[in-house]
Order: C-alpha cells, then structure tokens, then sequence
C-alpha cells in the first residue's frame, strides 16, 4: 500500500472534509445533493475540486498508485461521485470517450464527464478521407476543429500524418486513394468471376461502409467477424465453407471440402505420374524404332509407330510422324520411276507405323485386322516385284539404287513374318 | 451422284485392267506415253490401279468439283463405283488400296470422287474409311 492515502469523507450532515493520511486537512464546506466532487493529479499535484472548483490544493507529491477513497455517510452517496483524472505524471492528461460508428471509426470524443458541449467529433468519406471543417457546413463550434490528438481514425486505425497512410498491420492503407499502398498476396482469393478481386490492391472488396479489413489481410463485416466472399466459398486456414444465406462458416461442409482437395492433390499426382510414364514410352518407343534395321536407314530419318500414347500429345504429335517417312524418301531419289513406287508406297494420311505399304502388311498380320477389303499383301507384292526390276534395269544411280534394296528389304521382311 | 440404274453389271479382277483401260482412255494413254509408270506389263493390277490413283490425284487434288467437259473424270468415278460395290472382294480391295488409299492425301481428290459415287457406293467408301482410319468432309 502507498504511503499517501487521499480520500473524502462526507460525514456529519453533509459536511465535508478533507483526509490525507487519516488526517483531516481541509474543511470543505457542505455537501449539497447533486454537488459533483473529484480528485484530480493536476500537472504534477493533487487538486480537490466540487463542482469543477478547486477547493483545496494538497502540498504533499502524489505517489502512485494514487489511492483515492470516499467514506460516505449520507444515504444515496455512492462512488460514482468521485471521478479520478488528471495527469498521473509530469504533463496533462485526460480521459476521454470514443463513440464509434458500426465501423469502429470513433466519431465522437468526449471528455471525462460526458459533456456534449466539449464534444469533438470526425467524420470520413466512405474510403476513410476525413472531412473537416467548414466542409459541407461543419464547423470548428460543433467540434470538428480537428487537432485533438486522437490516435484511433478510420475504423480505429492510427494514422501516420507525416506520410498520410493508416496503419492496418500487414499493409498501410491511403484513405486518399481509397487503396493500399502494397498488393495482397496474389492467387490467395482472386476469382474469375469477381473481377473487383483481381485488385490486389483494392479495400474492403470495394465496399467500405459494409466490410472493414482489421489486418490489411481479409475483409471482415461490421458484426467483427471475417467473412466469405461468396457462397460456398472454401477457407483453407478455417477449412470452413461460407454459407452466404445464412452469414456462417460451415466447419462440417469445410471437412468434406479439404478431404477432397486432399484427393484432388492425390489425383493430380496420378496424373503426373501418368505422364511421366507416357513420356517415357513415347521415348522408348521411338528409341526402339529407331534402332530396329530399316530401309535408307543411313541417309533418312523415319519415325516409329502411332501409338496410342504418342497420340496423347496431340495431333501436333502425329503430324510430324506422319508422312515424315515420304517426303524424306521423295527429297533423296532422283529416278522418277522410284519416286512413284514410293509415293504408292507411303501414305501421308496413314496411322499405321510410318505409312509405308511394309508397316500396313505388318499391322495386318500381326493383328488380323484387315485395313482394306483383303489388305496390303498383294499390293507389297507387286511393288516388290517392281522394285527388283527397276533395281536391274541399271537405271538407278548409286543412292537411289541403295534407297531401292533398303525398300526391297523392308518389304521382304513384312512379307515374310 | 450416279444412280444404281446406271451400274449394269459389277466387274471381276480378271477384267478390273481391261475395263479401267477401256473406260478411262486417257490414263491409258498418259500410261503409255510416261515411262516412269510402275506398271511395266498389265499382269500387276495393283501397280497398273496406283498409277491410275496417283494419275487421277494429280488431276483431282486442286479441282473443287469436275467440270462439264471432263467426261474421263465421271468415267473414272463410275468405274470406282462399281469396283468398289463388287462382289468380288478383290476387287473392291484393288480400289480400295489402289486408288482410294493414294486419293485420300488429298481430301479434295477423295471428297469429290465420294460424291460422284451410288448411295451403296458411298455406303462402301465409308466402310473402307472408318477402317482405313481416312478423314473425309464426312467424318
């Protein structure tokens, strides 16, 4: 306990005194009912005033805590009628009272009593601009002088005068602008159907007399509570969906939500194992094909088969496999008569292997499935046949004669399987 | 589109030559005249049907639709009709990989000489292209 006790005493009918330190110091006159008394630590000293009159001023320095008490002899007298204020230290000080508005914006400040007479008040643009006086008929009489030092602003945000932005936590805020000064955390909630969303650098989703923005992170509505922005909306930190009709987060429907992002995550890995593993085999593939003995195999490069998994990757794909085999044959022969055996032989719209009337046969056979009326068998026949003649007529020159035994060779080999 | 009166009677392989010699005289005699033809002797259908296939694709392949006085070009088309609807499958396959399979590079080609064919033509020529995997106007 402090060494000082300072307390009133209203006692003897009415009669007021004044203690320190269970010592009577002052008489005070008289106590009439509705008399306001209060202790007050006024620049740096104890003042006892009734009725806002200083009616003694102690000489002793105030220690702290300040103990203050009232003993009350009179029925009806209660504490309420002492009211402590002042300055607790060196410089003043007072208690004042915040009205705010539904945001939280403290529109009106009044002193320690309540008076609507020393009221100051502020009022704001929807986006937090505050308007002073003489703007729109206020003025410095009904208390919007301004220059009460009162750190809570728009929606209780302190705002730095120096450089004009409030304070909201993770961002700072223009009021002038009406927007942050920094973006939002992108891809967080930006939705393709709510284009005020793709600002990252917008307030309170644009509706500042609805929502508030408490940490510069999410709006929230005016009850405090943070809210979706539309319905059936998926919080991942609450794991809750938003039930707009009935303003709640749905912490059950959340549960099934992130259960099947969970499987989502699960079936996009699939996915991506998939192809990678198809990837892998279109390379095989091809690798294999490569490898495998061909015609003109040391003066052109033939693709491997169509397969199915090639296909996956798009007609893109397919075309630059189909009809690769032709044109490389047809660039390289000069013998006209060649050259029309291999445009007979090769199709550019075929899906089998690389086109050729070889890989057809060996399709059909390896199969069974026919890919004309009765298949390819006779047709590589005759082709065969007159490659052989051609080949010794003596009428190719050296490439074309080479190209000639690798297409003989081919043929002969899906002949003969 | 050729009516079913108009095929009087559906070839065979042996005759498939004589018939396609006969009936498109031009061929015959752009075969003659051009020695880088496969079809060196009449005994190899399918060389002497691919050269006819790669003769009608070099005519077909810029041509939206036959003019009037290209009468070789609906011979030719009548002859891959009734060819196409034979009984004989061999027939039918001589076309098929003869001549259809060289048209179908060029859709054009394929698409104007589908819509010279009979309803049972046409039947046939989709059968062969959902098999042969060939993209037409049709699908």
């Amino acid at each position: 306990m402090s060494s000082f006790h300072r307390w009133l005493e209203l006692l003897f009918s009415r009669y007021l005194y004044i203690y320190e330190n269970n010592v009577p110091v002052y008489f005070a006159g008289f106590y009439a009912t509705g008399d306001t008394l209060r202790i007050a630590v006024e620049s740096g000293v104890v003042k006892y005033r009734k009725n806002g009159a200083v009616v003694y001023t102690s000489t002793a320095t105030p220690t702290y805590p300040l103990l203050a008490d009232t003993s009350l002899s009179t029925a009806g007298s209660t504490i309420n009628n002492v009211v402590l204020s002042g300055n607790l230290g060196s410089s003043a000080s007072t208690v004042q009272w915040l009205v705010a508005d539904h945001l939280g914006t403290p529109r009106m400040i009044l002193d320690e009593w309540g008076n609507l007479a020393a009221m100051k008040r502020h009022d704001y643009l929807p986006f937090g601009e505050e308007l002073f006086a003489p703007t729109g008929g206020r003025t410095a009489a009904q208390g919007y002088a301004g220059g009460d030092g009162i750190r809570q602003q728009f929606t209780s945000k302190e705002r730095d005068v120096e450089i004009g932005l409030d304070y909201f936590g993770a961002r700072c805020y223009s009021s002038i602008q009406g927007r942050f000064a920094s973006a939002d955390e992108s891809l967080i909630d930006q939705r393709p159907s709510s284009p005020q969303s793709w600002n990252l650098y917008i307030y309170a989703a644009n509706n500042p007399l609805r929502f508030t923005d408490p940490d510069g992170l999410a709006h929230w509505d005016k009850t405090g509570h943070f809210v979706g922005d539309y319905d059936g909306e998926y919080n991942a930190d609450l794991q809750a969906v938003w039930v707009a009709k009935g303003r709640y987060w749905d912490f059950e429907m959340g549960r099934k939500r992130a259960n099947e992002i969970y499987l989502d995550k699960l079936e996009l890995e699939r996915q991506r194992l998939l192809i990678n593993w198809l990837t892998w085999k279109i390379y095989n593939d091809w690798l294999e094909e490569r490898n495998r003995p061909r015609p003109h195999a040391d003066t052109l490069i033939l693709f491997g088969p169509i397969t199915s998994a090639s296909r996956l990757l798009g007609p893109a794909a397919e075309l630059l496999q189909l009809g690769t085999a032709r044109m490389n044959l047809l660039n390289a022969i000069e013998n006209p008569a060649l050259r029309r055996l291999v445009e007979y032989s090769y199709r550019v719209g075929a899906r089998i292997g690389n086109g050729s009337t070889a890989d057809a046969i060996r399709f059909e056979k390896e199969t069974g499935v026919l890919l004309s009326r009765t298949g390819h068998i006779q047709k590589g026949k005759e082709v065969l046949s007159s490659l052989e003649k051609l080949l010794g007529s003596n009428k190719l020159n050296s490439k074309d004669a080479e190209i000639a035994r690798q297409l003989i060779d081919d043929l002969k080999d899906a002949l003969a399987k | 589109m050729l009516s079913q009166n108009s095929m009087q009677y559906l070839p065979q392989l042996n005759e498939a030559v004589d018939l396609l010699l006969s009936r498109v005289p031009e061929f015959a005699e752009a075969r003659s005249r051009d020695a880088s033809f496969m079809s060196y002797e009449d005994d190899s259908p399918y060389l002497i049907f691919g050269d006819f296939g790669l003769f009608l694709r070099e005519q077909l392949k810029n041509k939206p639709r036959i003019g009037a006085n290209e009468d070789w070009l609906r011979a030719s088309a009548h002859l891959i009709d009734k060819m196409l609807t034979s009984s004989d499958p061999e027939v039918a396959n001589l076309i098929q990989v003869g001549v259809l399979e060289v048209l179908s590079d060029y859709p054009t080609a394929i698409n104007l000489v589908k819509s010279y064919l009979s309803v049972p033509g046409q039947e046939k020529f989709d059968d062969w292209a959902r098999i042969s995997q060939v993209q037409t106007e049709r699908g």
